[in-house]
């Protein structure tokens, strides 16, 4: 039988709420420690791809995957070209500015003029602090960000925390927040027309599925845009 | 040091041989489309003066045009970004006084500083139409009757049309009293069918109950016809419901012309906005994930050049059906030369006279002017996806006779020089042209 659609799914923080999410829909059969990248759900007719997460946004952009779970902030950084119907509400994390505790002591962020900081998301973390004239040099760091600091590769960093644990573990101290992250479902926009019907039926057993699951993110934790430049 | 004679400007594309073929076949058959219903190509320049390009442009491709200075006078040029405006003009200082309609045709290149990116580059190539001078819906269902005809004619299958109207979203914006910045925000927040966030800004927004409703309702308004009954208890303002009629008639077109079942009624669609002022339409291909074409009413844009007067258009992205073909497996033939002469005898006249005969046929001969084994001079010719090998002054044919090979099945035979110079269509039976 013909996969009718391909899901993408995000490997990491996101997949054990992805996971759960697609079992509340009947969705069957994943071998999570099986080291497989795809799965087939026979009785639905879905492929499933297991993906890096900052991979995911351009699976669906180019049609690869029809649908995809991501987080906002790699939406954000990325801007890709896709329908978001959904925000899933699990994966709740806040983009921060951070710093060491010796540093954060006799910081005032009210005079930074220039930064060096390391992240992995340097289109947010130059937005943020061009937005406030600030100069900002981009170390740009694929994992282990809490380490720069530490050795001096960048005084400042620019990162997810969930618990905050990491940063008091290497530290650090958060000293602004940028944005707040979910996890959302994306959709290839060929696909929402192409495929209308079974990715309508799709998108209303989510929402469906979603209304009845516990709200997982902390009451208020309402998901603030990044105040962007207006792009001509 | 690395060689730079590689390097291309960002955006810029090369079509090889191969490439250049499937291009010239996907114009070609999209150009048949437009002459099948009656239209006429017209030709503009690459570049103008950019003020009266900008004239026309929505802002934000003004914003990426590509700009050069002219030398005599300094002022400020531009390779056009959008082919439309200048039709408008045209039609506006040139043709106002032909009988309308008026159908006009173009397969074009034109130039956006955008960011390359789903087969589309900076200098990419539009094929398309303007139907000028008709304010009946019936203008916007033709050029979406011919939006399916050219998809068909390219081969492509699962495709939808995603139709819509401008007005309905704008009138809503009115009853809602929006700024122009919380209008963009919510056009962007639309664009991306983010439920969630348009909850806040409506939540923020705080309009009238119905209006309330109806926004928040907008990601949801499409589908088949059932979207129009469902919009029609949103639409209590005059341009909101004067859109909904427009749509409806239209369909009600497109059922009659029989293609409502390839069409989808999306009111949430509010990309690329500015420029139409009544029903526009995108196509839409399985496993692409951007329009390869669309098209709408602009009835403003004539009336820009100072000339008041209805009229609708659609344009294909060449590039991106290439690559949608590409995707779907549309196979596209790309034959080699009919005949390939070697000849092996000093003076060459035997392959300049059946050459030349061949070619008075309509045939395309290829001659080999490297002297090597005929064996190398095959293996060239198949690379080539030659058909016929036609071999003279060679051991495996005597005097006055020629050594004539078909790739396609590998057969050989020996025939006389004056027999193919007679009656080459006889014996060469399928031949392209000949």
């Amino acid at each position: 039988m013909k996969e009718r659609l391909t899901i993408a799914l995000p490997k990491g923080r996101l997949l054990d709420g992805a996971l759960e999410l697609l079992h509340a829909l009947g969705v069957e059969g994943i071998d999570q420690d099986s080291r497989r990248l795809i799965f087939t759900d026979a009785r639905r007719g879905l492929r499933l791809l297991f993906l890096k997460p900052v991979d995911i946004p351009a699976y669906v952009l180019y049609g690869a995957a029809d649908l995809g779970i991501v987080g906002k902030d790699i939406l954000l950084e990325q801007e890709p070209d896709v329908y978001e119907p959904l925000d899933l509400g699990f994966g709740f994390c806040r983009l921060v500015v951070a710093e060491p505790r010796e540093l954060w002591e006799r910081d005032d962020p009210a005079k930074w003029s220039w930064v060096r900081v390391a992240t992995k998301y340097p289109r947010l973390a130059e937005q943020y602090f061009t937005d406030r004239g600030i100069q900002v040099e981009i170390v740009r760091l694929d994992g282990s960000i809490e380490l720069a600091p530490l050795v001096g590769l960048a005084e400042r960093i620019v990162d997810l925390v969930q618990s905050g644990e990491t940063l008091r573990a290497n530290g650090l101290v958060e000293v602004a927040e940028i944005t707040r992250s979910t996890a959302r479902l994306i959709v290839n926009r060929a696909s929402m027309k192409t495929e209308h019907a079974a990715v309508s039926e799709l998108i209303d057993e989510l929402k469906t599925a979603l209304r009845s699951a516990p709200v997982r993110h902390p009451a208020g934790a309402r998901v603030q845009p990044v105040p962007r430049v207006q792009r001509s | 040091m690395k060689s730079r004679h590689p390097q291309l400007p960002k955006g810029a594309r090369i079509y090889l041989p191969d490439e250049a073929e499937r291009k010239r076949h996907v114009e070609a058959a999209l150009l048949d489309v437009f002459r099948r219903w009656g239209y006429r190509e017209i030709v503009t320049p690459t570049f103008e003066y950019s003020d009266v390009l900008a004239t026309g442009t929505d802002e934000d491709v003004q914003g990426n045009m590509f700009t050069l200075v002219e030398r005599e006078t300094g002022r400020m040029l531009a390779l056009r970004p959008d082919i439309t405006p200048q039709i408008a003009r045209v039609v506006a200082t040139r043709l106002r006084d032909e009988p309308k309609p008026i159908r006009l045709a173009y397969v074009t290149n034109v130039f956006r500083y955008d960011e390359p990116r789903v087969s589309h580059y900076r200098e990419f190539y539009q094929a398309g139409v303007e139907l000028v001078g008709l304010d009946k819906p019936e203008a916007e269902v033709e050029v979406i009757a011919m939006t399916i005809e050219g998809l068909r004619a390219l081969g492509l299958e699962r495709f939808q049309i995603d139709l819509g109207h401008p007005d309905f979203f704008r009138g809503l914006l009115e009853e809602a009293k929006t700024d122009p910045a919380q209008g963009r925000e919510l056009r962007a927040t639309l664009a991306r069918k983010d439920g969630s966030t348009l909850e806040r800004l409506v939540a923020d927004l705080a309009p009238p109950a119905h209006v309330r409703d109806a926004l928040l309702a907008l990601p949801t308004l499409f589908g088949r016809e059932s979207v129009l009954e469902r919009a029609a208890g949103f639409a209590r303002n005059e341009r909101s419901s004067k859109a909904l009629a427009n749509l409806a008639e239209a369909y009600r077109l497109l059922k009659i012309y029989g293609l409502a079942e390839s069409v989808l009624l999306d009111l949430g669609e509010v990309r690329g906005f500015d420029y139409y002022s009544g029903t526009y339409f995108e196509a839409y291909v399985a496993g692409f994930g951007a329009a390869i074409a669309g098209g709408g009413r602009y009835d403003d844009m004539l009336g820009r050049f100072g000339y008041d007067c209805a009229a609708v258009g659609f344009a294909f992205d060449v590039g991106r059906a290439l690559s949608v073909m590409e995707t779907q497996g549309v196979a596209v033939t790309l034959p080699g030369p009919d005949f390939f002469i070697i000849d092996f005898t000093p003076d060459k006249t035997v392959a300049l006279s059946l050459a030349r005969r061949l070619r008075d046929l309509g045939a395309s001969v290829a001659r080999d002017i490297i002297s090597r084994e005929l064996e190398e001079s095959v293996a060239y010719a198949r690379a080539q996806r030659v058909r016929h090998v036609l071999v003279v002054g060679h051991a495996r044919a005597g005097a006055g006779e020629v050594l004539a090979m078909d790739l396609t099945d590998e057969s050989e035979r020996v025939l006389a020089v004056g027999e193919i110079l007679e009656h080459p269509e006889c014996v060469f039976r399928g031949v392209r042209h000949a």
